[in-house]
């Protein structure tokens, strides 16, 4: 794997407070939106041919009535050292040097062994074309790219928003600040359970949070080194 | 040119809409877009600001849009509800906007009246065959035989409507039958609303009152639960949630009660009991019940009833009156038996005296501008359940933002019994489908359109060192995002047209002048001057909200008056709940939290979207408990049939842990037999076996049987089926 280089660029990172996130999937729908993810349509959905960047998994524990529910917002993890990236034989899978886990649709061949290796299960693969019929399509955001079939896919941490926040932030002749990117899930959390910031920023709101006592990271055991910490749920 | 010359220049309702494809008046094709040609940049966003109609919420939005398309819907940061937040079906409107099944023009039939057959004509010939059915009606039955049925709507349309009528000369308006109108309960139906500040509470009771996902706002009330939880410099809130069946809301509970269906009254009085026994209040007022004396529901004689232990209800109400600010609310299946159910809740506040204290219930006087411009008249609403509103005979049907017949399919006969039927639905509807004209709104993100409230947050106040409640008044105007994609129009510019021809014209020749006559009346209701400069217009076009000052607080009266828990109680004890062989479930209806009560299955990211606690999607499901399923050797994804004494629906088991044995759920949404491809037939519509949504009355109450059936169940769930196999694509 690639040198650890230092940096002063932003090393972008989420921290997604579970006592706060009530599932009610506002950033499922505001991911389709921005990064123009297809509609699959029923029959594919069957197959397990929906797309999901974001998805919001729910874990039953106990026996009725006494039940609780806990709900988890799952995406690309952004792994600092990520199993996807390795196995690609293209280098269509990458580090970005902002800590970005990066997908170049037009280097992917298909091979799908980055989806294989993904303990999060959060690449999909395009097994077919998108349909947008007239005049759905007018609903594409035009920074972002359609994937065809053939390519995988996958959350990019809404890399366009956050290169606008950046060149914003250069033509200002600043650094950037905390609150100057948020991807679409963030900015529609109706709970606000979710920041985004540079976590190499020790003011940041994501650097303080994520060294909170309820901080613990997704199957950290892995020694993947996730770029998203959760905060677990209190009693 | 003045725009009154340019009218009458061209012809009435000729050019003006001819040539401008849907506008009434030919400046709106520049002002929508705000930024005039020669300034307007390509790759740049620019940012339109509207109000979110998927729910009567009123959530403020900006619309992201480029090269003349909209792309991208996100909360409006400055609108007092969200503060830019927006849920999954607010994000989805852009599909309303887009929908490939969206109506293109006016059309009038030409098949039988319900073949869906229906021919495209132009402006001009639609608006003349209205003013001709219409005058023809008039002549022969009278003014009253017109009716208006008008349900989710902007505020210009229905006052456009209201002159219409008032001009027309008949009073026959029909309400969307609202489900137990929650403020009206509690204030007699004077106007003024309750809010929860359920961000400040420290112990939050919710009886069936899902304000996570469906009740009354649930953006304003999930921003105000994550403080609850982990606001800054406060003790996490504890959070009980009384429900048969969980919902999302319940799934985020501590604690999760699942009382008998029907039963929140009765538990609300037990606790009632319990507290004022205990003297664990300084305020041990006893409630008025209508039915014998308090002490009759005490926990440890109504907790057969409830199907809770006596002891959990005693720990609760201890729990709940020793919080230093607990907080009760109710919704949903509370609203049983006339919603007695909600006052006995509410009488726990009272008990507890939260009434306009932070973290507790305020009431907030109406803040309503655009009263003056309506017609002055009170209108006397006819709920869509009344029969003598949907007298047909000689009579026309104006019908817009409702669709019965999807609701209450009992009705079709009621509505085809109307001579002459308009729809002014955007998309063919099970309604529209009945219809002879339609004449086709614009999407709200193409609409003009103003709303007035006031908002109430409790904030921290330096100075007294305390929280301190702000009711803050605000307008919030929605201009047009987009130029019409279709050859629609707003139906408040319909009527405006009609009206003229029909030589009545109305106080205001488009909707824009509506919404500019309303901002003059909230100007000067926040002591501005009426008029308002150009550069002051097209700033509050883009910010899309002015607020007036902050006042605090001001009477308790309505909240502490007999309404609140004075007035008898109708609730009583061990009510006979007879056993019933033949139906031995109860059938819990349920609102679907992204499709809502259908409006929105035609709208694929939220067809698409699982279902939080199922993960379903693209279809209709019933949930089962596990237990009462292994008796029923009913297994998980089997085709059940679900009977009750007014039909029988087949569809998909899901075995769902959370729910009482004796009650089977499912959410209404599905089961269109028009309305698009993303909609027309898919799934089941419950309100066929358990009757119409705002029926709750009845709703919470239907009994049911349920047993598997031959054949195989379509089931599809996200993530659960990886196998490489794959149904034809679409």
């Amino acid at each position: 794997m690639e040198e650890k280089v230092e940096s002063k660029k932003p090393q972008w990172a989420m921290v997604i407070d579970l006592d706060r996130c009530t599932g009610c999937e506002a950033c499922v729908v505001a991911c389709h939106a921005e990064n123009n993810i297809r509609i699959a349509g029923e029959g594919p959905a069957a197959g397990g041919r929906s797309v999901n960047w974001i998805r919001v998994e729910r874990y039953y524990e106990g026996e009725y009535p006494d039940i609780r529910v806990k709900f988890m917002p799952v995406m690309c993890q952004h792994c600092e050292e990520a199993p996807c990236e390795p196995v690609c034989p293209v280098y269509a899978t990458y580090h970005t040097d902002e800590g970005l886990n990066g997908q170049v649709y037009n280097r992917c061949v298909g091979t799908r062994y980055c989806a294989n290796n993904c303990p999060y299960t959060v690449r999909f693969f395009n097994f077919l074309d998108p349909v947008w019929p007239e005049p759905l399509s007018k609903s594409l955001n035009p920074e972002v790219s359609v994937r065809y079939r053939g390519v995988m896919e996958k959350c990019t941490f809404c890399i366009q928003r956050i290169r606008k926040g950046e060149d914003k932030a250069k033509d200002e002749g600043r650094e950037i600040r905390d609150g100057d990117v948020n991807p679409a899930c963030v900015q529609s959390c109706t709970a606000r359970a979710m920041t985004f910031g540079n976590i190499a920023d020790p003011t940041s709101e994501v650097a303080r949070l994520s060294k909170s006592g309820r901080a613990s990271r997704l199957m950290e055991e892995l020694g993947t080194k996730p770029r998203v910490t959760y905060l677990s749920r209190g009693d | 040119m003045k725009r009154r010359e340019f009218i009458v220049l061209t012809g009435v309702g000729a050019a003006s809409t001819t040539l401008l494809s849907g506008c009434g008046n030919p400046e709106n094709a520049l002002i929508p877009a705000l930024i005039p040609d020669d300034t307007y940049t390509p790759g740049i966003d620019y940012w339109k600001a509207s109000t979110c109609a998927l729910c009567s919420a009123g959530c403020g939005i900006l619309v992201r849009t480029r090269e003349r398309a909209a792309n991208k819907i996100e909360g409006n940061p400055l609108h007092p509800v969200n503060k830019g937040a927006l849920c999954a079906r607010g994000q989805a409107g852009l599909q309303v906007l887009y929908n490939p099944d969206r109506v293109k023009g006016p059309m009038k039939r030409s098949g039988e009246r319900g073949s869906g057959q229906f021919e495209s004509i132009s402006w001009d010939e639609a608006a003349k065959i209205l003013v001709d059915r219409l005058a023809d009606i008039r002549a022969k039955n009278g003014q009253a035989s017109v009716a208006f049925s008008l349900g989710n709507t902007s505020n210009v349309n229905r006052i456009a409507a209201e002159h219409f009528m008032s001009s027309f000369g008949s009073e026959r308006f029909i309400s969307a039958p609202v489900s137990s109108d929650h403020d009206d309960l509690l204030f007699n139906g004077t106007g003024q609303r309750a809010v929860f500040d359920i961000a400040n509470a420290t112990y939050l009771l919710s009886f069936g009152a899902r304000f996570l996902e469906t009740w009354q706002s649930p953006v304003m009330y999930s921003l105000a639960y994550g403080e609850f939880r982990r606001g800054k410099n406060r003790r996490r809130g504890k959070f009980v949630m009384i429900e048969p069946r969980m919902s999302t809301t319940a799934a985020n509970a501590d604690e999760w009660l699942p009382a008998a269906i029907g039963t929140e009254g009765l538990l609300a009085l037990a606790i009632a009991q319990v507290i004022i026994r205990e003297k664990l209040t300084p305020n041990p007022v006893s409630p008025n019940v209508a039915n014998g004396t308090l002490d009759e529901f005490a926990p440890e004689k109504t907790e057969a009833d409830i199907n809770l232990p006596a002891e959990k209800i005693v720990r609760i109400a201890r729990e709940f009156a020793a919080s230093e600010r607990p907080l009760a609310i109710a919704g949903g299946a509370a609203a049983l038996g006339d919603g007695e159910s909600i006052r006995a809740v509410h009488f726990l506040n009272k008990l507890v005296g939260n009434l306009n204290m932070p973290g507790g219930v305020f009431e907030v006087e109406q803040f309503d501008p655009l009263a003056k411009l309506g017609t002055g008249k009170p209108i006397k609403w006819a709920p869509l359940s009344e029969k003598d509103g949907y007298e047909g005979g000689g009579s026309a049907l104006l019908i817009h933002g409702m669709n019965p017949v999807f609701h209450s399919p009992q009705m079709t006969d009621r509505i085809n019994a109307f001579q002459f039927i308009v729809s002014f639905s955007p998309f063919i509807d099970e309604t529209t489908q009945l219809a002879d004209l339609i004449l086709p709104d614009h999407s709200y993100l193409e609409s003009w359109d103003i709303q007035a409230a006031t908002a109430h947050h409790t904030v921290w106040h330096a100075d007294l060192r305390a929280l301190q409640p702000t009711p803050t008044p605000y307008a919030a105007i929605a201009s047009p995002a987009i130029s019409p994609e279709f050859d629609t129009k707003q139906t408040a510019d319909v009527l405006i047209d009609v009206s003229r021809q029909l030589g009545q014209p109305l106080p205001f020749e488009s909707s824009e002048e509506c919404v500019r006559k309303a901002v003059s009346e909230v100007r000067r209701a926040f002591g501005q001057a009426a008029e308002i400069s150009d550069e002051d217009w097209k700033s509050l076009l883009e910010s899309g909200v002015m607020t007036g000052d902050s006042k605090p607080s001001g009477s308790t009266s309505g909240l502490e008056s007999a309404k609140a828990g004075d007035q008898p109680l109708a609730i009583s004890t061990g009510e006979p709940k007879p056993s019933n062989d033949a139906y031995p479930f109860f059938v819990l209806a349920y609102e679907h939290a992204a499709l809502g009560y259908g409006d929105h299955a035609n709208l694929p990211w939220l067809q698409e979207l699982p279902d939080p606690l199922t993960s379903v999607l693209w279809g209709s499901w019933v949930e089962i408990n596990p237990k009462t399923a292994a008796s029923l050797h009913i297994e998980d994804g089997d085709l059940v049939e679900v009977k009750t004494a007014d039909g029988s629906l087949r569809l998909p088991a899901v075995l769902f842990p959370a729910i009482r044995p004796d009650v089977i759920a499912m959410p209404y949404g599905q089961g269109h037999t028009a309305y698009g491809q993303y909609a027309k037939g898919r799934g089941v519509n419950p309100a066929t076996i358990a009757g119409p949504y705002w029926d709750a009355k009845k709703r919470f109450g239907v009994r049911a049987s349920v047993a598997k059936a031959a054949g195989e169940a379509k089931l599809v769930r996200f993530g659960t089926s990886l196998p490489e196999k794959i149904d034809t694509p679409r």
